[in-house]
């Protein structure tokens, strides 16, 4: 019963974005303070700039020699999260953290955690790269993969639906049933993915998707899962999936 | 032999275990000193012309507030010095400028951290042994979720 | 950039405190104005200052030193037009 509940509301998320457009979606950036915004548009201002200055000089010095063109690994920045596998392995979603770390891999040998400053500031850069490009999150081709993929979409809307944390709330109340309504001085925002990583003030910080959804998890007092945890991938994919169409704002700052 | 820690023992040693760890509270306090404190600078009574502080009335964070001051006194002294001070801070000095060559008009600009709504001082020595100063309230909103990441 | 209030893994132990502690800046070698930080100033601060170029232009430039004694430095050429 309860999967069939997931599949519906998954269903009617999902397909609701084919209806006329009477549902406006909104992205983050709109839900800013007017100084934020204001910090947001400025160019020597804004914090992301020093990342993404950094993610240049990273690029320049390990990924140019495999990815020639910048414009078009940018647009992996609106595909992400993909189902992959490595050798031998099963199956899983990565987003482009994983990505990035993988690559990282090869060139380095080294194992960096998603919120590691070079993994973040290429990140951000491919963000950068990746302005005005809409979200459009494939399933996957082969068959196999296609099973897999739904379901780690039936259990990424579960999580979105599903009451947690000694607040008992789920994710689709406050990010849909109670958007623009004040939250103390946060004003909740409809959560769509289209400025990650963000520079978050409290954070004083750049942080990937993987670190924000963590917090929400902590914001209702549940466990919080460890980073990289497929539960937070299934998430992921699943919300990226609803924001589908929308366009990538590139870098952004949050509260 | 079993030690038998009565409770009145047991009181006794976790009272001065906690007045121990009151007194190494300020382990790294840089200035927690009474001429921060907001009482002092008011009864300080300093001219506030020629200082204009912006910063806005109402900030979205705590953890980065623009602020720009201006330093230009109407006297004929020039700024040698100035410090912004934020007396609610655990650290109330938040910046000390020497100018070592005396200047008729400052202007500077940066971002503070406010760890709850205060009053922000800026307090100027002129090269002519005076000072000025200067404060601007600031309501601090913090956000609304726990964040453990 | 870490205050020294931030608790580490595990929740007991404080990160120690590292911020610029100070910046001075030069122009033309004579040093302008030489500010001292506080853990009161944000991270990625910005700091902004107006300048007076003199007529035939001047070397502006900034060093600045941390906690851990980590030193750095950066100039730039200034005209007057």
């Amino acid at each position: 019963m309860n999967i069939l509940k997931c599949f519906s509301v998954l269903f009617f998320i999902v397909f609701s974005y084919h209806l006329p457009a009477q549902v406006i979606r909104q992205s983050g950036n709109q839900f800013l303070s007017p100084e934020m915004l204001k910090l947001q548009n400025d160019p020597n201002g804004n914090p992301t700039v020093l990342w993404i200055d950094q993610g240049q000089e990273l690029w320049n010095a390990n990924c140019v020699k495999c990815h020639q063109e910048i414009k078009e690994l940018a647009s992996a920045v609106v595909r992400y999260p993909i189902l992959k596998s490595k050798l031998g392995q099963a199956s899983k979603v990565w987003n482009i953290e994983d990505q990035i770390i993988d690559c990282f891999g090869k060139i380095s040998q080294e194992s960096l955690s998603t919120e590691h400053q070079n993994v973040l500031a290429l990140s951000i850069f491919l963000s950068d790269a990746a302005k005005g490009m809409p979200i459009h999150v494939d399933e996957p081709n082969i068959k196999k993969d296609k099973q897999l993929w739904q379901e780690q979409m039936i259990q990424g809307a579960a999580i979105y639906t599903r009451r947690q944390g000694r607040l008992n709330l789920s994710c689709t109340q406050c990010h849909d049933q109670n958007i623009g309504k004040n939250l103390r001085s946060d004003i909740v925002s409809p959560a769509y993915l289209t400025g990650f990583p963000i520079y978050r003030q409290s954070w004083q910080t750049v942080g990937s998707i993987d670190r924000r959804l963590r917090a929400c998890y902590s914001g209702v007092q549940a466990t919080v899962p460890s980073t990289q945890s497929s539960e937070l991938r299934a998430l992921e994919l699943f919300l990226k999936k609803r924001s589908e169409g929308m366009l990538w704002d590139g870098p952004s700052i949050r509260r | 032999m079993r030690p038998n820690l009565s409770r009145r023992l047991l009181l006794l040693h976790t009272s001065w275990l906690s007045m121990a760890t009151f007194f190494s509270k300020d382990v790294f306090s840089q200035s927690n000193v009474d001429s921060y404190s907001q009482k002092h600078l008011k009864n300080l009574n300093l001219k506030s012309e020629g200082i204009t502080i912006e910063i806005p009335p109402l900030a979205d964070t705590g953890n980065s507030i623009p602020m720009s001051i201006q330093i230009q006194p109407t006297s004929s002294a020039k700024v040698q010095s100035f410090e912004i001070i934020a007396p609610e801070n655990p650290n109330q000095m938040v910046l000390r400028v020497t100018l070592p060559n005396p200047q008729k008009k400052l202007k500077m600009a940066t971002r503070i951290r406010l760890a709850l709504s205060q009053d922000v001082w800026v307090v100027a020595k002129l090269d002519d042994g005076t000072s000025i100063a200067q404060s601007a309230n600031c309501v601090v909103t913090l956000n609304a979720c726990f964040d453990a990441t | 950039m870490e205050t020294g209030y931030r608790l580490g893994e595990g929740g007991n132990d404080r990160i120690p405190k590292n911020i610029i502690e100070n910046i001075v800046i030069k122009l033309n070698q004579q040093v302008l104005m030489n500010a001292d930080l506080g853990t009161g100033i944000a991270a990625n601060p910005l700091l902004s200052i107006f300048v007076e170029v003199p007529k035939d232009g001047g070397m502006i430039s900034v060093e600045w030193r941390d906690d851990l004694g980590k030193q750095g430095r950066a100039e730039k050429m200034l005209l007057a037009i």
